[in-house]
């Protein structure tokens, strides 16, 4: 059910190649960042001034929220903590709603930096693909996981890899670019609350929109602040273990 | 089985069957999570006092005793009930997380419209 691509031949050769009613949407899910958050959204508002940035704050017991209004982002709070792909989830809705055209997600923790975020939006606004997913091990930057996490990464990269058929290196890369289309398709109950990564891969493919990896620099977050910390990669595993076939069992359409 | 077995599990489900038919009535519990509670209520006692149907269904499969069978029976109905619970729990969490998107979305919505009359009756002000 991909939709059609914008002609990549047709786009306008300007430096962002976008429409004036283009709108982009920088997305950035945040629990309790209230000391890395606001450099980030600083950079960014120097770097692309023409972004709008949403924060999607998860249920933070620090300032996290007023830190980002004051930096000028739209703050979207939860209630209480809802998980990742939850809050990943609510800016879809946000950006849905308020019809903008692409958006970006990336970390509130200063892994992504935020120079790096119009090189997944080139890909996007040339109109090759759906998705631009920022991948740290194509070349771009030094970034080296821990030896296990390493592991982890390289086996769910092959799983992806054999399921889509496509080259993935990164498969559990929060920094991604999304065309409209797929933002209405993530609406869906489907979309995992915790973890959105090598299962959605598989449910994009099939649903037939186009995906590519983008070369991206990424820094190390703080390993106690991680998603994978503690019994987290255990859950992780299990979870991968259950999804991933239901994922290629679906017909990839929306239920 | 003895008489005193009989009027043991027949206590037993009259007392499981009161407890749920309060927890209704009190609207502690709702009428669609409590059906296989009250069917175990009921049909316990109603078993043990008519035990041939039972009887019937251990000769037929082979089990030692009436005993067993409920036992077997009792399993299955505490395993239907934890996944029938299971299944509702999953359902809400879908909903909670719908609700907690909207109320985050609601919210936002708010403030800006607050932000947009607090600047209009500032401009208003200082014009």
């Amino acid at each position: 059910m991909g939709a059609p691509l914008g002609d990549p031949a047709g786009s306008p050769s300007t430096d962002r190649h976008t429409r004036p009613d283009e709108r982009e949407l920088v997305i950035i899910p945040a629990l309790n960042e209230a000391r890395a958050l606001p450099p980030v959204l600083r950079e960014l508002r120097t770097l692309h001034p023409e972004l709008d940035v949403c924060v999607v704050d998860d249920g933070s017991r620090d300032e996290t929220a007023h830190l980002a209004r004051a930096q000028g982002a739209i703050v979207l709070s939860h209630p209480f903590n809802l998980g990742y792909g939850a809050a990943l989830q609510t800016g879809y809705r946000y950006a849905v709603r308020q019809g903008y055209e692409r958006v970006v997600t990336m970390d509130g923790d200063g892994q992504h930096p935020p120079e790096e975020v119009s090189r997944l939006l080139e890909v996007l606004r040339r109109g090759e693909v759906h998705v631009a997913l920022g991948s740290r091990f194509l070349g771009r930057g030094d970034y080296q996981p821990p030896v296990l996490r390493a592991v982890g990464m390289r086996l769910f990269a092959a799983i992806a890899r054999a399921a889509t058929g496509q080259a993935i290196t990164d498969p559990t890369t929060g920094f991604q670019a999304l065309s409209a289309e797929v933002l209405a398709y993530y609406l869906h109950d489907f979309y995992p609350h915790d973890y959105p990564d090598v299962e959605v891969l598989i449910r994009l493919h099939r649903a037939g929109f186009r995906f590519k990896e983008v070369p991206v620099r990424m820094l190390p977050g703080d390993p106690r602040r991680s998603m994978h910390r503690g019994l987290r990669p255990v859950y992780y595993v299990y979870k991968n273990a259950v999804s991933i076939p239901m994922a290629l069992l679906s017909s990839g359409r929306a239920p | 089985m003895s008489d005193g077995h009989r009027l043991t599990v027949v206590l037993l489900g009259l007392l499981l069957a009161a407890t749920v038919l309060h927890l209704i009535r009190q609207r502690r519990l709702r009428e669609e999570l409590a059906w296989v509670w009250l069917a175990w209520g009921v049909g316990a006692p109603l078993l043990a006092m008519w035990p041939t149907p039972l009887m019937a269904v251990v000769r037929w499969t082979g089990l030692a005793s009436g005993g067993v069978m409920l036992t077997l029976l009792a399993v299955g109905a505490l395993s239907g009930v934890g996944l029938l619970l299971s299944v509702r729990v999953s359902a809400q969490a879908q909903q909670i997380q719908a609700l907690c998107q909207e109320v985050a979305l609601l919210r936002q919505r708010q403030e800006a419209q607050e932000d947009t009359r607090g600047g209009a009756s500032g401009a208003q002000r200082t014009g």
